[in-house]
Formats: structure tokens, C-alpha cells, sequence
């Protein structure tokens, strides 16, 4: 409420008369000192004063401001908490064990409502059950919902006050009140991971760090904290729990692999707990490069070398090491060995002790021979095939002129080949534009920009190779991305190789596409662009992968809703039959829990929602098509999740929201068993109201009846 | 001949052979000789090739042993990127043609030694090369060249640039994108290089005799490696190994 004054002027007007009246007051007062009876006196200055007051009230008249408040008998919703948080035993009984019968007798009334709160609010019918395993409670968003209803007066809040959305926040406004019912008792006795925390996104081969926080209620001392990978224990903390019942440990691990990884963290459960799911949590961290390491092995010193090699270099998220023969056995130097700034070749350091920490190997017209290499080969095929990557670039010391034919490389290489006796007769030497396989033409070493006829273009416009080495044709599960355009034999075949990855270049001469088409076009960028689409391909750059799926989070609470999006090619980054059946499955350890079939748009994209399951663990999202899987991407379904992190009943924040809603916290017990006993008067604001409080006419004969008395008394009794 | 010298032929002759060309002349590294006006020397084509022989002869670089010549305003220019351009005398300033030709090339990643054959205190010839670089390239000037810098351990440790004649103790350089594009001195290293068709020395090397004309012949080497390789050498796998060396050379 609001106080002003009605006089023009308001309170200053309102002063003003006061402090006149004041003076006059007492002026008067001081003059009725004369009156010798006690009595007489006393009675005259209380007229004067009494008169002055109803005056100066009459004149200034009081003004009460407030708002204009409608009541109207209203609904009750019966808000039950549905959530797993509420299926939490204490004594041997859920905490939800007293709705039934509260709600058996509620429903029978015709103003209630009853609802279920989760994630979402939902009604509730007459004897349908509460199943009590809602992977959220949204306190807030719901009753911030019911704000908005109209003809609810009174809401009965039943729950635990296990908060996962944003608190509730009182409007001054709010018609509604809100009893709110705490479910559960105080104390509970519970070991729980509360929080786990990684770094976004974790580096490959870097140390990244997981943050564990534990939660003990009903007991103190210390909680041991694991960490598992692959189901195996790979590190123990030990946290230490304050005075507050937390504690935190930190863990620092190192991933070996790209993409999504997943880790479980796990603390003893107790006979006496109340909640086991929150004793595990698994968490997913996201793997990526932060450079490349790329290893160039180059047989001597060209045009070509030194072309790809400036473009290694100039990219600065690229660590690479590069390895030129610059002199060989036959080669006279002409100097002693201190006059030269040459360094030995060093293959056991390269290719055995740190063969597996390089992401792409390079070998640029290399030939192995010279350099006792034939011990080394083989183990760069297994480096494919557990997953690394292989590039041979064509030279009179490449393929069959460098006699891998015969060699584990061979097994590994997309192409087939013959080793020549004479290097020279492994290689043709005349110019020519190699061709785009049409199969192939959408693969993103040969796509170099978006539009197919200005890409056609600019292959057609590039200066021709110089020499190629002779191939014979491309294994059967290879890529043929340009093909020599007399023969049709491969210029460039890519293949994935079990794990790994390889391309076979047969031409040395691409620096061409950069240098000489610049002084032809004026466009110096294709070389650069091809070697960068090739880098990335080899590497695995999920953006040029044909198909590919992700999910919106890494991880979820069961049945919370899931956005699932993803772009699917087959292996020729062509576009799928649309006729043909595509598929989404949801598999948990190899096994298919739920599929569903999918819709492609024009740009081979899929976009969905779903809902996580109710089971937690690890899954994995499967694009599978006619041909087999197409895309994968895994997530985590949690155990505990947020819900059952803490497993508190949250009585503050319940007293909170009674308190601010005008409303009360009452025990369960304490509730009647008839509904229409409680006050469900639904208050609304409509507009103000403006009052005079004292303007009436009682007031005004009051001030007339004083001002007569005190004429009649001073009469009466001779005063003037 | 230096004992070296016969030690090479009689070792040669031995060895292994080298396997032939990359793919033979179509990738094998050309050394072309810039022409410019209506200039002809029959001795800077020769100083290329004999360039391109030891080279091919000390290394495992491939080299063309013919020398094509070439005007800055050739369409072929882009064909390979190691120009060689030697003169003796002033010449008239370049078209436009030439010059945007100079500039596309090294831009392009071209790589261009420039020799100075002219005798000392004429300076005709630096004169007109200085001209047409500042029209090519008016931002990126001409300036010296460290001794430190990576050309002078490209393949031979080489203290200093040396030709025919001794000549400054540094190159001066253009650098484009950290990268030597253009390498200038005022030595006369073809003068060193070039032998007449009975293999005879075509001119004296002063002062330093056979010694400093090997070590013309290194530095010459060392300019076709770093044109090749760049900065590979500076690597920092190869920076140990090539610092301890360095500190047990005299």
C-alpha cells in the first residue's frame, strides 16, 4: 500500500497546513494558560487540538494507494514429483509412499487436478500410476508454467526439492499460493559422485584432467575414488570430506585415440546407503588433434620436395620432421665429412622408436634400398593397419622402380605393381593431364571447390604432370581418384587399410599445379589445396569424412531428449539411393536396443529427436545402410546423473518457495485428507485502487460538533 | 689437378652408378640462364651447366646439363624455378613485360641467383640489376644476406660467398615470406665454374687459386641445394648435429 495526499500539492502542501496549524495550536494553548480552572482549561485545549487535527485532515486529505485485488474461488493442482529422486527408500519406505493414498483421496474431489512433474509437467488420470523414474525435476519451469493458468488457486507441491532446472522464482504478483510438501526425511545416509568435470576437449597424446567432486551424507572420514578405462582400474585417489560433507580429487589421463573416449569413475557403495546408482559415473571426453605430426622422407632433393615440404611447414597446426638423402654412395663430395653439413639417416629412431607417434608418413620418390630399410618395412605396415597413415609419392625411387613390389608396403598400397630391374624403366616420362574418375569425382582430394562445373574447370585449365610411374591397376577396394588418360592406369588411388589409411600418388610433378598454372592463370592455389584436402583425408578430418553422425551432448540422464544430426554419403561421397533403407540404431555393447528408419534431405543431411534410454551405459548412435554401418558416434547414458547427485531433501528450497508464494511448508502427515479445507482462493491484481481514507461525512460533522463545542465552551464560559 | 680431383674420377668410375633422371628431362632440376635485351654470353650457359654437372656429381640432385635460356617475359617461364642471371655490363631498363614476369616468378615460389661478373669498379651491371629489382619489387629490397643464414650450410659448411673473385664477405638478398628468393653477389661464381669443351678452366681464380675455386664450386652447390630445400636444414633435428660440426671446423 501506498500513502499520499489528495490536496493539491500533496505532502508539502500537507506540511505546510500542518506547521500553520501547529503554530496556531500551540499560540492558543499558551493562551488558555489564563483559564484558572484546571478543568476548564484542560477541556478547551483538548477542543483546540481536536478541532485542528480533523481540520487539517479534512483539508489535506489522506490518500491510500493499492492494488485492486480480485478473489475468486480457484482450482488445486495436486503437483506430484515424478522423478527417480523420489523412489529413494528411507526406513525401508520411497519417499513418494504417502501419494497414493493422498492422491485416492484428493481425486475424488471435482476442483483438483493432479499432475506429474519430471523434465516436463504432464496431468496425471484417476488411477493411473506414478512409475516415480523421471530423469529430471524442473520445480521451477513448472510452477512458473502454472503462473500463467488462469483459475489455479492453490498449489500442493509434493517432492523431494531435488532441483535439476532453473530454481523458482516468485512474481509479486502471483495468484496462486504454494503448499509445498517436503517427501523423505532429513536424514539419509549416502556416498555419491556429485559432479564430474574433464576439459571440454582433450588433446591427443596430451595429459588432460578429470575432476571428481563426492558427496557423503550421514557419515564423515574419507571416500577412495577410481578410475576405469576399457573395465580396467587405471588410477585410485583417495578424497578427503570437509566439515560440509564434499570432497574432490583429480585425475590426469592421456588418450591415445581420437574422437570420443569414455571413462567411468566409481566409489564404494555401502551396505547402508540409500541410492547405489550414483556411485558410478561415466564421463566422455572428446579427443582431438592439436597438431598434426607429420613425417617427410623424401630420396632426393626436387621441385616437388621442396613444394610439398614448404607447404608442411607453412601450416602451423603441423609438427613436421622431414628427412631429404641428400648425397648418396655414389655421389663424390669432394670434401671431408667436417665440410659437410650432412647428418646420418636415422632410421631405427625414425621408423622403430617413434614410427607410432607420427599421424602421416610421407615417401617422396624414396627409394629403401640404399639405406638398409628392409627391416623397417614391415612395421610400417602394421603402423597402417593399427590406424596410421601411409602416402607414396611418385619418383624414379618410388613403386616398382623402388622395388616394393616385393616388399610389406605392397600389402598396404592401394595400387598393384611390378618391381622393375632398371629404375628408369618403371616410369614413363612424357607430359599429361591426368583424368578425374567419374565414380570418384565428389571425393574431397579430387573436389577442390563446390561447384562440379568450376571444378571440372579448374582440373581442365591445371599445367600437366611431367613422368609417371607405371602401375598396373588398383586393388579391389581401392579408390581410383585420376586415372592416366592413355591407358586409363592409376595416377592417384586412395584405400583404408584396417585401421589406417593410404594414398598412392604416382606423379612428382604436382608442384606444377602450383607454380606453372600460376604463370598460365594466374591461380597458384590448387597445389595447396590439393595437398591440403589429401593431409585432412589421411588424417581423418571428421568434416571430410562421407558420413557422420553426432549428438548434441556427450551425455545424458535417462530419458532425456536427444537431438541427433549427421550428414551420410556412401564411399564415394555420392549420395545415397533414396530408395534404399537407412537406419538409426541405438546398440549397447554390440547389441541393437532400438532402431528406426530415417529420412535424407536434398544435402544427405539427417536431423531428429529422440529420447535417451531409461537404462544407463555406454551406447552408440549407428547410421547402418544397405551396404553395412555408415556412421557412428557414441554416447553416455548416465547411472545417478544430476538427479541423484545429491539425494538431499531440500526442505530450504521448499520453505523458499512457500514462503514467496504466501503459501506454507507442511508435513505430510499434516495435510487433510479433504482438499476443500484448505484456503484456495485465487488472488488476482487487477489494476489499483485509490482511497480517501477520511473521506466521509462522519469526519466532517466530527469537525463541525468540535468547532461548535469549543464556540459554545469558550461562550459558556467567557472566553473570547 | 687436386688429388681430390683424380680420386673422383678413378672413385666414379667405380661406384655405382646413380639411378637416371627423376623422370628423366621432364623433372630433372634445370638451371636456365636469364637473357635480357639483345646480351649474349657464351659463357654464362657454360658456367650453368658445369654448375648443374658438379652438382649432379656431389649430390643426389638430378640436374639438366644443358642450360636453356630464358627472357623474363617467356611464357615457359614458370616451366622450372631456378633462374641463374650473370652479366658483365649495364643493360637497358626491362619492359613491363619483364618486370611483371621477374615479380610473378619469385612470387610464385621462383628461385634467382644473380652474379655479377663485372670487374671491380664497374658497376654497370649492379647498377642495372638494382633497378629492375626495385621496380619487380619495391617492397621488398635488397639487403645483406646474415652469414648465418642457412644457404651457407645448405649442403657444404661455407663461411662466405666466393667466385673468381673474392668479392664481398656477404650476399645480398631478397626475401620474400621468410624465403630467399633472390640472391645477389658480386663475385663472378660462373667465372669460376666454366671450363672450355676440353674441360680446361675458362679464367684464373684470384686470389685463392684452386682452393678458393672449389670453394666457389661449393658455394655454387650450396645455392641449387637451398633453392631445392630451404630452410630444411635449419630443422631443429639438424641443428645439433651441424652446431657440433661447426665448432670442429677450422
Amino acid at each position: 500500500m501506498n500513502y499520499s495526499f489528495g490536496v493539491p500539492g500533496g505532502a508539502w502542501t500537507a506540511t505546510i497546513l500542518g506547521i500553520a496549524l501547529l503554530v496556531l495550536c500551540i499560540l492558543e494553548h499558551q493562551a488558555l494558560a489564563r483559564v484558572t480552572v484546571t478543568s476548564r482549561r484542560r477541556v478547551l485545549r483538548l477542543l483546540r487540538w481536536g478541532s485542528a487535527l480533523v481540520a487539517w485532515l479534512v483539508a489535506v486529505q489522506p490518500t491510500q494507494t493499492g492494488p485492486q485485488v480480485h478473489e475468486s474461488e480457484g482450482r488445486v493442482v495436486l503437483l506430484i514429483d515424478d522423478s527417480r529422486s523420489m523412489s529413494i527408500a528411507a526406513n525401508g519406505e520411497p519417499r513418494a509412499a504417502f501419494v497414493p493414498e493422498l492422491r485416492e483421496g484428493w481425486e475424488r474431489s471435482s476442483f483438483v487436478d493432479v499432475r506429474r512433474l519430471a523434465a516436463e509437467m504432464s496431468p496425471v488420470t484417476a488411477g493411473e500410476s506414478l512409475a516415480f523414474d523421471g530423469g529430471d525435476s524442473r520445480i521451477g519451469d513448472a510452477l512458473g508454467s502454472l503462473r500463467a493458468e488462469g483459475n489455479v488457486g492453490l498449489v500442493v507441491l509434493v517432492s523431494d526439492g531435488a532441483e535439476t532446472g532453473a530454481e523458482f522464482v516468485a512474481d509479486g504478483d502471483d495468484a496462486q499460493r504454494i503448499i509445498t510438501v517436503p517427501a523423505g526425511p532429513t536424514e539419509i545416509r549416502d556416498d555419491a559422485i556429485a559432479d564430474l568435470e574433464a576439459d571440454p576437449v582433450a588433446f591427443l597424446r596430451q595429459p588432460a584432467l578429470i575432476r571428481v567432486r563426492v558427496r557423503r551424507l550421514g557419515a564423515r572420514g574419507t571416500i577412495p575414488v577410481q578410475l576405469i578405462h576399457d573395465g580396467v582400474v587405471v588410477q585410485e585417489r583417495v578424497a578427503n570430506v570437509d566439515e560440509l560433507g564434499e570432497g574432490e580429487v583429480v585425475f590426469s589421463v592421456v588418450p591415445r585415440a581420437l574422437g570420443r573416449d569414455v571413462f567411468r569413475v566409481a566409489i564404494p557403495l555401502g551396505d547402508d546407503e540409500a541410492v547405489s546408482e550414483n556411485n558410478t559415473r561415466d564421463l566422455m571426453i572428446r579427443v582431438m588433434r592439436d597438431r598434426l605430426r607429420v613425417l617427410l622422407v623424401a630420396g632426393r632433393p626436387t621441385w616437388d620436395v621442396r613444394f610439398l615440404r614448404a607447404f608442411l611447414e607453412r601450416d602451423p597446426s603441423i609438427d613436421l620432421i622431414s628427412f631429404f638423402i641428400l648425397r648418396t654412395t655414389a655421389d663424390m663430395a669432394n670434401a671431408d665429412p667436417d665440410e659437410l653439413a650432412l647428418i646420418p639417416f636415422p632410421t631405427d629412431e625414425l621408423f622403430r622408436e617413434h614410427l607410432g607417434s607420427f599421424d602421416v608418413i610421407f615417401f617422396q620418390d624414396f627409394d629403401f634400398e640404399p639405406y638398409d630399410m628392409a627391416s623397417y618395412l614391415p612395421g610400417i605396415a602394421r603402423y597402417v593397419q593399427r590406424g596410421g597413415s601411409f602416402a607414396m609419392i611418385g619418383g624414379i625411387g618410388s613403386f616398382g622402380s623402388g622395388k616394393y613390389a616385393a616388399t610389406p608396403l605392397a600389402s598396404v598400397l592401394p595400387v598393384e605393381f611390378d618391381d622393375v630391374s632398371r629404375p628408369e624403366r618403371g616410369v614413363r616420362s612424357e607430359h599429361f593431364a591426368p583424368q578425374i574418375a567419374d565414380a570418384f569425382a565428389q571425393h574431397p582430394m579430387i573436389r577442390l571447390v563446390d561447384d562440379a562445373g568450376a571444378n571440372a574447370a579448374l582440373w581442365s585449365n591445371l599445367a600437366p604432370l611431367a613422368g609417371v610411374n607405371q602401375l598396373r591397376s588398383a586393388k579391389e577396394d581401392a579408390q581410383v581418384l585420376l586415372r592416366h588418360p592413355r591407358d586409363g592406369t592409376p595416377v592417384l588411388a586412395s584405400a583404408s587399410v584396417e585401421e589406417g589409411r593410404v594414398i598412392a600418388f604416382a606423379a612428382d610433378s604436382s608442384w606444377r599445379w602450383g607454380m606453372t598454372s600460376a604463370g598460365e592463370t594466374g591461380d597458384a592455389s590448387v597445389h595447396a589445396r590439393f595437398w591440403d584436402r589429401t593431409l585432412r583425408w589421411l588424417a581423418r578430418d571428421p568434416v571430410l569424412e562421407p558420413a557422420r553422425l553426432t549428438s548434441d551432448q556427450e551425455r545424458y540422464s535417462p530419458g532425456a531428449r536427444m537431438e541427433v544430426r549427421g550428414v551420410l554419403r556412401d564411399e564415394r561421397y555420392a549420395s545415397l539411393p533414396r530408395d534404399e533403407e537407412i537406419t538409426l540404431e541405438l546398440r549397447l555393447d554390440d547389441e541393437v536396443v532400438e532402431s528406426r528408419r530415417v529420412e535424407l534431405d536434398a544435402g544427405d543431411a539427417l536431423s531428429l529427436s529422440m529420447e535417451a534410454p531409461q537404462s544407463p551405459g555406454v551406447y552408440h548412435l549407428v547410421a547402418h545402410g544397405p551396404d553395412g554401418d555408415l556412421a557412428e558416434e557414441p554416447f553416455v547414458v548416465d547411472g545417478g546423473g544430476v538427479e541423484l547427485a545429491d539425494v538431499r531433501v531440500r526442505r530450504d528450497y521448499l520453505g523458499r518457495i512457500a514462503e514467496a508464494s504466501g503459501g506454507q511448508l507442511m508435513e505430510p502427515g499434516d495435510l487433510p485428507s479433504d482438499p476443500a479445507l484448505l484456503d484456495r482462493t485465487r488472488r488476482s491484481v487487477r489494476g489499483s485502487v485509490r482511497r480517501a481514507v477520511f473521506a466521509n461525512p462522519f469526519l466532517v460533522t466530527a469537525l463541525v460538533l468540535l468547532l461548535g463545542a469549543s464556540w459554545w465552551t469558550r461562550r459558556r464560559w467567557g472566553q473570547s | 689437378m687436386s688429388r681430390y680431383w683424380v680420386a673422383a674420377l678413378i672413385l666414379g668410375s667405380l661406384a655405382p652408378t646413380a639411378p637416371a633422371g627423376a623422370f628423366g628431362e621432364a623433372t630433372a632440376v634445370e638451371i636456365r640462364c636469364v637473357v635480357v635485351g639483345n646480351a649474349t654470353d657464351p659463357h654464362t650457359p657454360e658456367a650453368a651447366r658445369r654448375l648443374a654437372w658438379e652438382t649432379r656429381q656431389r649430390t643426389s640432385v638430378d640436374t639438366e646439363l644443358r642450360s636453356r635460356a630464358i627472357r623474363l617475359d617467356a611464357a615457359e617461364l614458370f616451366q622450372s624455378p631456378l633462374l641463374y642471371w650473370r652479366g658483365d655490363a649495364a643493360f637497358a631498363p626491362l619492359s613491363e613485360a619483364e618486370i611483371v614476369g621477374l615479380r610473378r616468378f619469385l612470387q610464385f615460389g621462383g628461385f634467382l641467383l644473380i652474379d655479377d661478373a663485372a670487374p671491380d669498379g664497374n658497376d654497370g651491371f649492379d647498377t642495372s640489376i638494382r633497378r629492375a629489382l626495385r621496380r619487380a619489387l619495391p617492397t621488398s629490397p635488397l639487403a645483406p644476406l646474415s652469414s648465418g643464414h642457412v644457404i651457407y650450410r645448405s649442403y657444404y659448411l661455407v663461411d662466405r660467398p666466393v667466385g673468381r673473385r673474392r668479392g664481398p664477405a656477404s650476399l645480398e638478398a631478397v626475401v620474400l615470406e621468410e624465403r630467399v628468393a633472390v640472391a645477389y653477389g658480386r663475385h663472378d661464381f660462373g667465372g669460376a665454374w666454366a671450363r672450355d669443351n676440353l674441360g680446361n678452366w675458362l679464367f684464373n681464380v684470384a686470389p685463392g687459386g684452386d682452393r678458393q675455386r672449389e670453394l666457389a664450386i661449393r658455394f655454387g652447390v650450396n645455392v641449387v641445394m637451398y633453392a631445392l630445400c630451404l630452410d630444411y636444414k635449419d630443422d631443429q633435428v639438424h641443428a645439433p648435429y651441424i652446431m657440433r660440426r661447426r665448432a670442429g671446423t677450422p
